[in-house]
């Protein structure tokens, strides 16, 4: 039956995706359509009534009032296209070049009296333009063909266009001479070169969206470099133009090199979010990375482990990502202005991961983004945050970022709060009352029948743990002149939790009577009148984990063919945590005849204090040589330097031994845990040469290859990669990339079926292996104006997994395997990865809402894989299914923004996942053996086979509003509301199982002494625990915005 | 863009969701993963085959009660003070799944004997026709439902030639609370507190081997207080200390020391040292048994048994026998001892 249910929803899920591309097709009576936005080319402003003549077609389009025109139904994609409006100058604009998968730019230029020409530029705005990528200025195409007139001599006038504010330099500029009806257009650094004649007055125009128009008279036109400032025109006359700027941008873009995905960081104000808006949590959404995980914001990319991403935030490598257990990420979306996620077969500048690359670049990064002075201060019931971002306008241009986020969790407890912190800590001691700060009492435990005795009472502790978190994000980026950036990034965050406990100053430590002792003292029972026990508690509990991490970049272009990008860097993880663990029993025991009154006191200590800790120093220098327009060659070094530490002890340490201050005659110390010490330095070097070349606008192909050596493991490696694309037709690609990816560094998994597992950074050595990964990727993709179809296919085989299990440590002795008792139980293992990614992607769809407009953008992501690994001690060597493998893993995401008025919008986010359960490993078997007429008998549970069980689906549905409000010219508020889980479904995360051993004896008997139980009333208990998902979270944010 | 496009779109993708939820993909334990035999059998040199005790393992969620459990605390089930949190539930291990009808043979040389099943899992040689000498390789074999588990042993050779330099030792009758101990090196105690070395007895060898050792006391008393007291009204009762493993394999000592037995001497009675000295392979269950720090709860001891779980061992005894004597002012109080 669920075999017949499973095959059915299979072929309908399909029958669905056919219906949905055929209904696309039929809406658009062909495969072939775009869009076009005509503007002003002077001011900017959207030409409406324009129209759009297809001769070639026979076919015309009208524009809206936003400019926007969308040309489909077209039975083949034109050579070119005549662009007329009133009041302009017709343009003939060429397709042949033009990248018709984004809505691109057609300026017209006004007709005047004296001037008839025109100058057309056609700008794709899904170009990436930085300093390393000049093609951008490649694809200014003039339309007409220029009517050059005769000249005997020529001058040459060179020049720079630069922001009058800022200084920044202006690409993309129109700089025309219109008495000789010839335009050229600013490169990526300003620049521009144009032959005028000699003796003829010819007075110059530079145009540039957003910018003042500005004449330049023919006498100030001397040969040589001209310097030209234009004026940004003021926002309250440009906000039209910003709306109609957001319109056209995507939310996510896909792009010729198969894996990668783009994501406007928009998307996280407009998704909704886990409690905080969260960047990471927006990255789970797309295909191919997992969503289901509540306990964890890192990437698991296509079977891979979080571990295997490599993070850069400005180059700067990022270990951990982990906000609040998890909740959310540690980067605070606000500082973030580009990320890039690569699922897969990312190019050979990037080493180190087997899994993906996350690209980070901070806000104010690209410094030609930089308008004015941004500012926003937020607030919402886990934290604060701050933004701020100042354009520098000295001798040297550049930008300056500040941004920081605190949880005030330590001062006001949210209901929001209390309830993720008891969900993601696990802790069934933790118990929330919504009071504040660290705060220690006892609770009487209603359940009286833990008690034998009528008149006692368990006393269970309860308590209110203390935590926070902070984010700091800072970056100083400098021009170097028009060639160069000079920038400065600094990020730190960290969480701090502190369970300690002191109930000796408490004033509500418990005083309770106990008859302990009663059995001990069993012939003094007759006279035994009260037995009075005090208990108090010490214990040290901090918890802090966070990052470190400072970067340095210097970008130059040294010329028009080479430039180059130092980077040096410095990332500290930390994580930290320490159990000591003290208990005083005062027990005064009074009897009613003479006998002298018995008063002693005990001790009990036990304690765990680990410590795991990574220093990575980097340096990189990256080349990259443009020996053609359509070859492009990327050569590079990178050296680090790492140490990883781990240590783990059991012995508290005697400086802080309470024992000492409470004047204890006797302290006993439990030690239960295994100590362990690693530690692991070295340094690594990696060379990488990679060529990018282009075929026309048909194909693609990026051969390249790096080599390591690590010191550390004192291994060399060589991993060959290829990527490549090819254009069947327009907008419809098929894409593919091969390769061998090396990893030095593990995030080893240490099993844990009671508590949970657990994970330890280590780094290879020369018994611990690299992990190695051969993958193959094969994709197709077919994207029109507002519709993507992206579907990727992969096989990856992973070598030297890691895995640490204290249960089948037991194995190493029978094989008679060295045994080193500080180091880990710790195996290799391999992985087997394959799966089908599929994306439908609906892009920028207007429409009228009760007669507003109103812009839709949403996708469909399903992922079908299978996450297999392999370790000789586990299930015989057969293979299991991994710890992040789900099968099935289906999103829904929409969003639509709502422009309800002139100075407001409302913002809609829905977004739906589903995804198969998580994999789990469950006792299934027992046998006790009574160790040969030995004083007990032990129970040993026999456990599955790993991973052979599998958690209920989860799926939930998480919904937000965003109403935005412009207040005056400078200011703009939002306010979010959102339910996370809005229909409340009861997910679990992990199942985890734990065995005691209860005496019963005191049921029957009505006393009970550990030392005289016979064994017969010894049961063996088994409790099985399900850490539950979050139930149905509201949640609310505001947050002020202003922009000078 | 249409809006049937948008439309089409969004119930496409809503229908998809429907379609996904119809698969339901978590699975529980529910039973057997794969049975095995279990087999604990131990043969002592000198005496005939009589224990030989036999399981198969015991499925979970089956042969076992399953209760709702809060929080770890047994409760009401339905009662819930936290909301919600973590629910549990338990499992309650109720009996063993012994093997009553197996074949089980054991073989030294070409001699094969089968054994009688005797009830409760246990497996003898009930007409005492196969007595274990030290030094012989033993076989055992069982056939079960399909299955064929077997071990061998070759049984160690006991240590031989114990004798103790003093064999009494006394107690000070000094009030009802406080108890003073001697041990076998002589009167020096210190008037306050006990010396933990006291409390505990060392068992020397001037010419050790390698070897290991499991050592134990049992002592016979009319004064014990403990459950023995409640349940039975016998005059004289034997009891166990803790066992204790120790090998001289490792001692770059002269004199080899074991681990020390721990007991307390308080009671005024005759005590029986014994001394088994055992397999090495059986050395290494113990160690593993008994050492907490080699194991979390889940895993599994070592096993000697081809096809199966459990141990198959030899062991060869020695004992000697002393007397704790309870003193008042020096005099001798009588009839407090086993003796």
């Amino acid at each position: 039956m669920s075999l017949l249910v499973k095959t059915a929803g299979t072929v309908l899920f399909l029958f669905i995706i056919f219906l949905c591309v055929k209904s696309h097709v039929y809406a658009n009576e062909s495969s072939a359509s775009f869009s076009a936005i005509v503007t002003d080319s002077l001011n900017g402003k959207a030409a409406s009534g324009a129209t759009v003549v297809l001769p070639e077609l026979e076919k015309s389009f009208s524009s809206d009032e936003n400019g926007l025109v969308v040309i489909a139904g077209l039975t083949a994609v034109p050579s070119y296209m005549i662009v007329t409006a009133d009041g302009y100058a017709s343009q003939r604009v060429s397709l042949t070049n033009v990248t018709l998968s984004a809505p691109f730019l057609v300026k017209l230029v006004q007709t005047t009296s004296t001037d008839t020409s025109s100058v057309a530029s056609v700008a794709d705005t899904s170009t990436d333009r930085s300093v390393f990528d000049t093609s951008a200025s490649a694809s200014f195409q003039n339309s007409e063909e220029p009517v050059k007139p005769v000249v005997s001599e020529s001058r040459q006038i060179s020049g720079l266009v630069v922001d009058q504010k800022t200084g920044l330099p202006l690409p993309d500029a129109v700089v025309s001479v219109a008495a000789l009806k010839e335009a050229v257009i600013t490169d990526s650094v300003g620049k521009f070169s144009i032959h005028i004649p000699a003796e003829a007055p010819c007075s110059m125009t530079v145009v540039k969206s957003d910018y003042e128009r500005l004449t330049v008279p023919s006498d100030s036109l001397d040969s040589g470099e001209v310097k030209i400032v234009l004026t940004q025109i003021p926002i309250s006359k440009l906000k039209d133009m910003v709306v109609h700027a957001e319109r056209v941008k995507q939310l996510i873009k896909t792009s010729n090199k198969i894996g990668q995905i783009k994501m406007s960081p928009e998307i996280v104000s407009k998704l909704p979010g886990a409690g905080q808006d969260d960047l990471f949590r927006a990255l789970q959404f797309l295909p191919g990375v997992s969503g289901s995980n509540e306990t964890s914001a890192a990437l698991f990319v296509r079977g891979g482990t979080p571990d295997q991403n490599l993070v850069l935030l400005d180059q700067v490598p990022i270990y951990y990502v982990d906000h609040f257990y998890g909740f959310f990420s540690t980067f605070n979306p606000h500082a973030i202005g580009d990320v890039t996620l690569h699922r897969g077969g990312f190019g050979a500048r990037w080493g180190g991961r087997l899994s993906s690359v996350v690209d980070l670049v901070s806000s104010g990064m690209n410094a030609s983004d930089t308008g004015g002075i941004k500012a926003s201060i937020g607030s919402g019931l886990l934290s604060s945050d701050a933004y701020l971002q100042i354009p520098l306008n000295m001798n040297k241009t550049g930008t300056l970022m500040f941004a920081a986020r605190r949880a005030m969790t330590d001062i006001t407890k949210t209901d929001l709060f209390s309830s993720i912190f008891n969900r993601m800590h696990g802790n069934d001691t933790l118990y929330s009352e919504g009071s504040t700060g660290h705060q220690t009492y006892w609770e009487l435990n209603p359940d009286s029948s833990y008690s034998i005795f009528p008149t006692m009472r368990g006393y269970r502790l309860v308590y209110q743990p203390k935590y926070y978190f902070w984010d700091l994000n800072g970056l100083a980026a400098f021009r170097l002149g028009t060639r160069g950036r000079l920038s400065t990034t600094f990020f730190a965050s960290r969480d701090y939790q502190d369970n300690s406990l002191d109930t000796s100053f408490s004033e509500k430590a418990i005083r309770a009577i106990w008859l302990v002792d009663m059995i001990r003292n069993i012939k003094y029972f007759s006279r035994y009148d009260t037995a009075i026990s005090v208990v108090n508690v010490k214990s040290k509990n901090p918890l802090i984990w966070g990052n470190l991490c400072a970067g340095q970049e210097w970008e130059q272009q040294w010329s028009d063919a080479f430039k180059s990008r130092l980077s040096l860097s410095y990332s500290q993880f930390l994580g930290t945590k320490t159990e000591d663990y003290y208990r005083r029993d005062s027990i005064s025991v009074r009897y009613s005849d003479t006998k002298a009154p018995f008063d002693t006191t005990v001790g009990l200590r036990s304690g765990m204090n680990s410590r795991n800790k990574i220093v990575d120093f980097s340096g990189k220098l990256d080349n990259s040589f443009r020996l053609s327009d359509r070859n492009m060659l990327n050569m590079g070094i990178e050296v680090s330097w790492k140490s990883v530490v781990y240590d783990r002890d059991t012995v508290p340490d005697p400086g802080s031994d309470p024992g000492t201050t409470w004047g204890e005659r006797f302290v006993s110390v439990i030690t239960s845990t295994r100590p362990v010490h690693t530690r692991d330095t070295g340094v690594s070097c990696a060379f990488y040469a990679e060529d990018e070349m282009t075929f026309g606008d048909k194909a693609g192909m990026t051969p390249g290859v790096r080599y390591y050596y690590f010191q550390h493991s004192a291994a060399h490696a060589v991993d060959p990669r290829l990527s490549l694309w090819y254009s069947l037709l327009p907008g419809l690609k098929i894409k593919g990339a091969c390769g061998i990816y090396t990893q030095e560094i593990h995030r080893a998994e240490e099993e844990d079926i009671s508590g949970g597992s657990k994970f330890v950074w280590l780094l290879s050595n020369k018994n611990r292996p690299l992990e190695k990964s051969n993958q193959v990727l094969a994709g197709l993709s077919l994207e029109t104006a507002h519709l993507l179809i992206d579907a990727e296919g992969y096989v990856k085989r992973l070598n030297g997994l890691l895995t640490i299990s204290e249960r089948v440590r037991s194995y190493i002795f029978e094989e008679k395997q060295p045994f080193d008792p500080h180091q880990f139980a710790i195996f290799e293992g391999t992985g087997f990865v394959r799966g089908v990614d599929l994306l439908i992607q609906i892009k920028n769809a207007r429409f009228s809402l009760f007669n507003r407009s109103a812009t839709y953008d949403g996708w469909m992501a399903y992922t079908l894989s299978k996450s297999e690994n392999t370790y000789p001690v586990f299930n015989d060597g057969k293979p299991f299914p991994a710890r992040n493998d789900h099968t099935h893993e289906f999103k829904i995401v929409n969003s639509l923004e709502w422009k309800v008025a002139s100075w407001s919008s409302i913002d809609l986010g829905a977004v739906w996942m589903y995804s198969t359960g998580a994999p789990y490993t469950a006792p299934v078997e027992f046998f006790t053996l009574n160790q040969f007429s030995g004083p007990d008998n032990r129970t040993y549970v026999h456990v599955s086979d790993k991973n052979a069980y599998r958690l209920p689906e989860y799926h939930r549905l998480d919904i937000s509003t965003a109403w935005k409000i412009n207040i005056g010219k400078h200011f703009q508020s939002s306010l979010t509301l959102g339910l996370f889980n809005a229909y409340n479904r009861k997910n679990i995360l992990e199942r985890t199982y734990t065995v005691t051993t209860v005496n019963t004896y005191n049921y029957e008997f009505g006393y009970y002494d550990y030392n005289i139980i016979p064994d017969y009333c010894r049961k063996t208990v088994i409790t099985k625990k399900d850490r539950k998902a979050m139930d149905v979270l509201p949640n609310a944010a505001f947050k002020v915005t202003a922009v000078f | 863009m249409k809006m049937t496009t948008v439309k089409t779109g969004i119930g496409g993708m809503l229908l998809c969701a429907a379609a996904m939820l119809s698969c339901n993909t978590g699975t529980e334990p529910a039973g057997y993963d794969k049975d095995a035999i279990i087999i604990q059998a131990s043969l002592t040199a000198g005496q005939p085959v009589t224990y030989v005790y036999l399981l198969h393992l015991a499925k979970l969620y089956v042969d076992t009660v399953v209760k709702a459990r809060w929080n770890g605390w047994p409760t009401d089930p339905n009662y819930d003070p936290n909301n919600g949190r973590d629910s549990s539930d338990t499992i309650t291990l109720t009996r063993d799944s012994i093997i009553e009808d197996a074949e089980v043979t054991i073989s030294t040389g070409d001699t094969s004997y089968t054994l009688d099943y005797v009830g409760y899992g246990m497996y003898s040689d009930t007409i005492r026709k196969l007595v274990v000498t030290a030094g012989k390789t033993y076989r055992l074999d069982v056939h079960y439902n399909g299955m064929h588990a077997w071990a061998q042993t070759t049984v160690p050779f006991p240590e031989g030639g114990l004798s103790i330099n003093r064999d009494t030792l006394y107690t000070l009758k000094d009030g009802e609370v406080k108890m003073k101990y001697y041990d076998f090196s002589g009167p020096d105690i210190p008037d306050d507190g006990i010396p933990d070395s006291l409390q505990s007895l060392f068992v020397t060898f001037s010419k050790p081997r390698k070897a290991f050792y499991y050592n134990y006391y049992s002592f016979y008393n009319n004064t014990y207080s403990g459950l023995n007291y409640w349940i039975s009204n016998a005059k004289y009762y034997s009891t166990d200390s803790m066992k204790v493993i120790s090998s001289s394999y490792w001692t770059k000592k002269s004199v080899f020391e074991s681990c020390p037995v721990v007991l307390s001497l308080a009671q005024p009675a005759r005590y029986k040292l014994l001394i088994y000295t055992i397999t090495p392979d059986f050395y290494d269950l113990l160690e593993k048994m008994v050492d907490t720090t080699y194991q979390d709860q889940w895993s599994e001891p070592p096993t000697n048994i081809n096809n199966g779980l459990g141990f198959f061992t030899s062991m060869s005894p020695d004992s000697i026998f002393f007397d704790v004597v309870e003193m008042d002012n020096g005099i001798e109080i009588p009839d407090k001892t086993g003796k």
